[in-house]
């Protein structure tokens, strides 16, 4: 039973991913709008849009009450880099970790997916509370994570560790970064609507609607 | 009447108060979502429509008058149209001179919309069954100097019949018993503490507070307890750590300027007597907010923010603090002992005595009659103390005496319109005021009338006045003046900018003339002078007057035109004011 159940989990993972990050041929897009929504959803500054070199996409995003520097390179969905640099006042900006995805090694999890891919999630068998425990393990707390130790030692943010794609990535530092729970709930509440809406509906989820939804 | 200071987080209280009780007002008006140099007509027209669209929404009979036809030139019937008139939903060029001229004809019929406005909300309290709950945002941005206070105060005086909620300034709690405001009940939103302000700007961070933790306490304590000043300066700190050219220290420093600058780059400052001694007692005395003219400043100090007020003490006195943004400013070293020997010299000099070996005395004797030497900052107080914390003397003439220091000292404002109900309060005020000036301690003033109406010429009259040699300029306005001869004055408003002046205009003149003088209204300050003499005059006070000038009549009779007479009238009639307030 539990296999099933797991299954159909699976299925309902790799879609979620499939509609909301992975926007083939809208990359470009994708992030811009990102990075636009970013100013709005952590009522900071905004954000300067990513450059485009080539098919490399590169974008900077500044959390500034962290002392902390986001440098993202996109090469392909499979490739692509992340630098969490620290970059206190009047000193050299020093690196302190970059996430780094390189698939021309074996990842177990990725073969997976495109197993689970085969099969459509079962529309009859949705109900929100899957896409819920979905987009919490995706976004809210990924099961393998890191926690900030300074400057502020606060548990609710969680650094994913095993996420390999590049906008699901950034998208889960755009939620992990807020710094307002009743916000983080909020966008929550509106992302499982969005989502399950897409899924058993029209089966489409805009770059414009996962970012720029009412709040 | 709910008021604080500017910042205070009067608004936000509101929205959130309503919130959390579920409960709406039936009708809102924004006084203050367009420009701040309202007429007449705007503060009726802003009235009419909140009203309106609550009647149409309602579904309300409206077939009592033709209003859509009398102002818009519709159908009688077509309010839908005429609210649209007045507030069109699609911004075009059409529209807004549509609106304009709306607004105009308003300004040009006040007492017959104010029938129409009763209307309409006596048949909303009908159709809902209850009282008609009116929110009245935005008249905290109208201060009590200018022109807009005063064409305001009808449209508020209409709606207070209803179950009202004002947001306004902290100085409009002080108001004088003329005002329409004067008999509202009222609530105070005061600084708020430390520990508050810390709570807000922690949960404005969130999960980042404990990055700035050592910071937000800094931020609390130099904000004064103001809410728009501590998020200010939290705004301009991350904005200095953005550009992460300096430490925590030097960007807090930075915010701190920033803010500053924000707030009063443009603020006329206060008197520093009075900032002294407020930054020494830690209080402010509500009578100070009352003197004519504003004397003190403290009614400027309070509205600029320069002065933050807190909880209310006891009788008169309020909980205050210098707003430590400006503080600096006003807590220089003591350079008394300095300023006494000069004055002392000045006087050795006049009365032709040396002024070698001559200082103030420093003898002093403590509460246990200790003999010590005073220090220069005790001397400051004493001086500081004399000059703005005594009560003043409340006789009519002493009024007159702080009327006229505000008008026609050296440091008076430039331009003031005084406005007037009662042609012989003015007489009696302008005899009084004009015997003192050209004093020592006052500039010349040159008086004169300039009648308006047809034949004749007030604009020429007004330039050959003006050429005339005299520090400061009183006019008084007389006729029926025309639209065309008002505009031409307001046209001149550049030309008036180099002129020291005193315009004497009668309040039913003064509702005709503001809407004429779209920009004049914005450079003077406007007093109404029965309501400066009422604030300052307690009932008893007018009472021992009156009996004092009966007993000098008796003793010395006077002729009837004689000063005596006039102040005496204005007595009369200050009482007759009071009195009717009081049965109000």
């Amino acid at each position: 039973m539990s296999t099933h159940r797991d299954l159909h989990r699976t299925r309902l993972w790799e879609t979620i991913i499939r509609l909301g990050f992975t926007p083939v041929g809208r990359e470009a897009d994708w992030l811009h709008q990102y990075s636009r929504s970013l100013g709005t959803f952590w009522e900071c500054d905004q954000v300067k849009p990513p450059s485009k070199k080539g098919v490399r996409v590169k974008g900077v995003i500044d959390c500034v009450p962290l002392n902390l520097l986001l440098e993202y390179e996109i090469g392909s969905a499979e490739r692509f880099s992340i630098r969490f640099l620290c970059a206190p006042p009047l000193q050299e900006k020093d690196r302190m970790w970059t996430h780094d995805v390189d698939h021309q090694h074996f990842s177990l999890r990725t073969r997976w997916f495109n197993l689970a891919k085969a099969k459509k999630v079962k529309k009859n068998r949705l109900t929100e509370d899957d896409v819920r425990e979905i987009l919490s393990g995706l976004l809210v707390h990924p099961a393998v994570h890191q926690h900030l130790v300074s400057p502020i030692d606060n548990h609710n943010i969680r650094i994913g560790g095993g996420i390999d794609n590049p906008f699901l990535f950034l998208f889960h530092l755009r939620y992990q970064l807020c710094p307002d729970i009743d916000k983080r709930n909020r966008e929550l509440t509106r992302l499982v609507t969005l989502f399950y809406r897409a899924l058993t509906k029209n089966g489409i989820v805009t770059a414009n609607e996962l970012m720029n939804g009412t709040d | 009447m709910l008021g604080g200071q500017i910042g205070s987080g009067k608004s936000t209280m509101i929205n959130r108060l309503l919130e959390i009780g579920h409960q709406q007002p039936d009708v809102v008006l924004h006084f203050d979502l367009e420009s701040l140099n309202l007429d007449t007509g705007d503060f009726w027209g802003i009235t009419l429509a909140g009203l309106l669209d609550r009647a149409i929404r309602c579904g309300i009979d409206l077939s009592f008058c033709a209003l859509p036809n009398e102002l818009g030139r519709r159908e009688p019937n077509d309010w839908k149209g005429l609210l649209q008139d007045m507030v069109p939903t699609r911004l075009s060029m059409k529209a807004f001179s549509r609106r304009s001229s709306v607004f105009r004809k308003i300004g040009r019929n006040a007492s017959y919309v104010h029938q129409v406005v009763n209307e309409i909300g006596i048949r909303l309290e009908d159709k809902l069954a209850r009282p008609l709950f009116v929110l009245a945002s935005g008249l905290d941005k109208f201060n009590t100097a200018g022109s807009a206070f005063i064409t305001m105060q009808d449209p508020i005086r209409s709606i207070l019949r209803f179950k009202t909620l004002l947001e306004v300034n902290a100085v409009h709690l002080f108001t004088a018993p003329g005002s329409p405001l004067h008999q509202v009940d009222r609530l105070f939103v005061p600084t708020a503490s430390s520990i508050a302000v810390i709570k807000i700007l922690a949960k404005r961070m969130g999960a980042y507070k404990q990055s700035i933790s050592d910071e937000l306490y800094t931020i609390a304590e130099w904000s004064g307890g103001n809410l728009r000043q501590a998020v200010r300066i939290l705004t301009h700190f991350g904005a200095a750590k953005r550009r992460r050219n300096c430490r925590s220290a030097e960007c807090l420093l930075q915010a701190v300027r920033a803010t500053k600058r924000d707030f009063f780059a443009f603020s006329r400052s206060p008197s520093k007597d009075l900032m002294a001694v407020v930054a020494k007692t830690g209080v402010l005395n509500s009578s100070l907010l009352g003197l004519p003219g504003d004397k003190e400043t403290a009614r400027q100090a309070v509205y600029d923010n320069w002065l933050l007020l807190g909880s209310h003490k006891e009788g008169s006195t309020w909980g205050a603090v210098v707003n430590p943004l400006v503080s600096g400013e006003f807590l220089q070293p003591s350079t008394l002992e300095d300023e006494e020997s000069r004055l002392l010299g000045l006087y050795a000099t006049t009365q032709g005595i040396s002024s070698v070996g001559l200082g103030p005395s420093r003898d002093y004797e403590d509460e246990k009659g200790n003999r010590s030497v005073k220090s220069g900052e005790h001397i400051k107080w004493e001086l500081f103390r004399a000059g703005v914390e005594q009560p003043i003397e409340t006789s009519l003439a002493e009024i007159f005496d702080v009327l006229a220091s505000a008008l026609l000292s050296k440091d008076r404002v430039d331009r003031a319109i005084i406005a007037y109900k009662e042609q012989r309060v003015v007489e009696a005020a302008r005899s009084y005021l004009f015997a003192k000036s050209n004093s020592y301690e006052y500039q010349t003033c040159s008086h004169t009338v300039i009648e308006g109406g047809k034949g004749k010429h007030p604009l020429r009259d007004l330039r050959d006045f003006l050429s005339t040699k005299a520090d400061v300029f009183s006019i008084a306005f007389e006729g029926k003046w025309s639209v065309q001869q008002l505009e031409s004055i307001d046209r001149q408003r550049d030309m008036f900018l180099e002129f020291q002046m005193l315009w004497w205009v009668s309040m039913d003149q003064l509702k005709q003339f503001l809407p004429c003088w779209v920009n004049l209204r914005q450079l003077f300050e406007v007093f109404v002078i029965e309501d400066e003499l009422l604030q300052s005059l307690s009932a008893e006070e007018i009472e021992a007057d009156i009996a004092y000038f009966e007993e000098l009549r008796n003793w010395n009779p006077a002729s009837k035109e004689s000063v005596i007479t006039n102040l005496k009238f204005v007595l009369e009639h200050l009482k007759s004011i009071r009195n009717s307030n009081v049965h109000a």
